[in-house]
């Protein structure tokens, strides 16, 4: 394998990650409706005198569904878009192809989501004081690993010959669904809540956020495993052809 | 001499049979033109020989060391500009790097004059580019690959008498330098204008012919269009 040959999923992922900022839109969706909606909550809760807790036990519930859209809307929407677009399947229809373009794909909204976790530290930490590059640091890996996490439900989803408009749909649906039970089993007692929420990526992203990699280093190892194994999957069962085509 | 040889190909989508017993060759550098009325099933056949749709029986024999196929749909990001995206296409088509001083080179040697033209469209953005633009530089782009087997799915539909001119000059100056290509069009003259050989796909065979005499003969008819419609209108086998 030559350097270029080694290169082009890096050289995929650079462009990619160009096509996302010239998006801005996407940006402003993903990062800045986040931002706005946590200095609103921080706002109605100033006025009811609520104490307000420490910068994670603040923002992990927003860190977490930034990382979740990330992984939606970045990483698997824009495969569904590809392929019904037709691009997929005009360039990417052999297994070496697939393999660059998942990789390429991969690393671009590894460095989005970097980007965005970065974005809305920098938006929301001044209110609690002097921010530092440690905590911020800490925060980046935390985020990348919820991202990680998301990522495999997402894939997932990129597997099932949804149509862009469905897919839309369910996406929108998944990424609200993960929020609500979320913050439905806060706090709750009910033993069925408690269930359901183990099997949300959301509360655990949440925990990973709040508690750290220390304490969850199975989730981290059993999140790696699967994304793994799941990218060498989806090099065989990647779909190419539009839902919409008839081939 | 490198060759790709299909031979009795069958092909079923459910009960539909697509391809029965349907043999095809295509040797390095040559021309071959694939006739056939819309739905026949002509991209299928690319699909089945570039491996994304499974036969049902036959045999594909190829010795060429690079395929290449460019289908019907080009869809392209529209945010970006062309020389982004021909980055992006050689990322997956070229094994080792294309530059455009190298596909100039090769484009303005096979057409000579239309490397200025070629440059206008590199520089353009994606979403202004009409469907033409984009299929001629994506034809040409192609060629310059270093494939030597360029499979090409109606590459000059949609495009104007001027592109198709400079298409067709390129095909046969990739030919000239021994690559092999297959190519699909409806438009019948421009097959039997500027191919080595071509078939036409009838009752679900690959029949093969060298010239406009022999094509309208077979089917009787006195034109090459006259040709075309008794060829597609004949009943399944």
């Amino acid at each position: 394998m030559n350097l270029y040959t080694a290169s082009k999923p890096l050289t995929l992922a650079v462009l990619l990650v160009k096509e996302q900022l010239k998006e801005p839109v996407a940006l402003f969706w993903t990062v800045i409706s986040p931002v706005i909606t946590y200095y609103l909550i921080t706002y109605t809760r100033a006025s009811v005198n609520e104490v307000a807790p420490d910068y994670l036990a603040s923002t992990s519930w927003f860190y977490a569904f930034v990382s979740s859209n990330v992984a939606l809307f970045g990483l698997a929407f824009y495969i569904v878009g590809r392929r019904e677009s037709g691009f997929l399947r005009s360039f990417v229809y052999t297994r070496r192809t697939k393999i660059i373009y998942l990789v390429g794909q991969f690393f671009a909204y590894s460095i989005v989501s970097v980007i965005y976790c970065s974005v809305f530290y920098v938006l929301t930490r001044n209110p609690f004081g002097i921010a530092s590059i440690a905590e911020y640091l800490i925060i980046v890996v935390r985020f990348y690993v919820c991202f990680l996490l998301f990522s495999i439900p997402s894939l997932l989803l990129t597997l099932v010959p949804l149509g862009f408009q469905n897919a839309s749909t369910v996406f929108s649906m998944s990424s609200l669904g993960m929020l609500a039970l979320g913050i439905v089993s806060l706090g709750s007692s009910s033993p069925l809540l408690v269930s359901i929420s183990f099997f949300n990526p959301m509360w655990w992203a949440n925990r990973v956020m709040l508690v750290g990699l220390a304490e969850c280093w199975l989730v981290v190892v059993v999140v790696v495993a699967l994304l793994m194994f799941l990218l060498s999957l989806m090099c065989r069962f990647l779909i190419i052809n539009p839902v919409w085509s008839r081939y | 001499m490198t060759r790709l040889i299909i031979d009795s190909l069958n092909v079923r989508y459910a009960s539909h049979t697509v391809f029965h017993n349907a043999s095809l060759g295509v040797q390095s550098g040559l021309i071959t033109g694939l006739l056939g009325p819309n739905g026949s099933g002509k991209t299928t056949f690319f699909d089945v020989i570039c491996g994304l749709k499974k036969m049902d029986g036959g045999q594909i024999n190829s010795s060429f060391r690079k395929l290449l196929y460019l289908s019907q749909i080009i869809s392209t990001p529209p945010v970006f500009r062309m020389f982004d995206i021909f980055t992006m296409v050689m990322l997956f088509c070229a094994q080792a790097k294309v530059t455009q001083q190298h596909a100039l080179d090769k484009i303005e040697r096979w057409s000579p004059g239309i490397a200025h033209r070629y440059c206008e469209i590199w520089n353009k953005k994606s979403s202004l580019c009409s469907y033409g633009e984009k299929r001629w530089f994506f034809t040409l782009s192609l060629l310059s690959a270093d494939a030597d087997l360029v499979i090409l799915d109606e590459p000059t539909a949609g495009v104007d008498p001027e592109f198709r001119y400079h298409i067709w000059r390129c095909l046969e100056g990739a030919a000239a330098e021994g690559v092999a290509v297959l190519v699909s069009s409806h438009n019948v003259d421009e097959i039997v204008a500027h191919c080595d050989d071509f078939y036409m796909l009838s009752q679900q065979r690959f029949n093969r012919f060298t010239n406009a005499q022999g094509f309208m003969d077979a089917y009787g008819a006195n034109s090459l269009d006259e040709a075309f419609i008794h060829a597609a209108s004949l009943p399944k086998i």
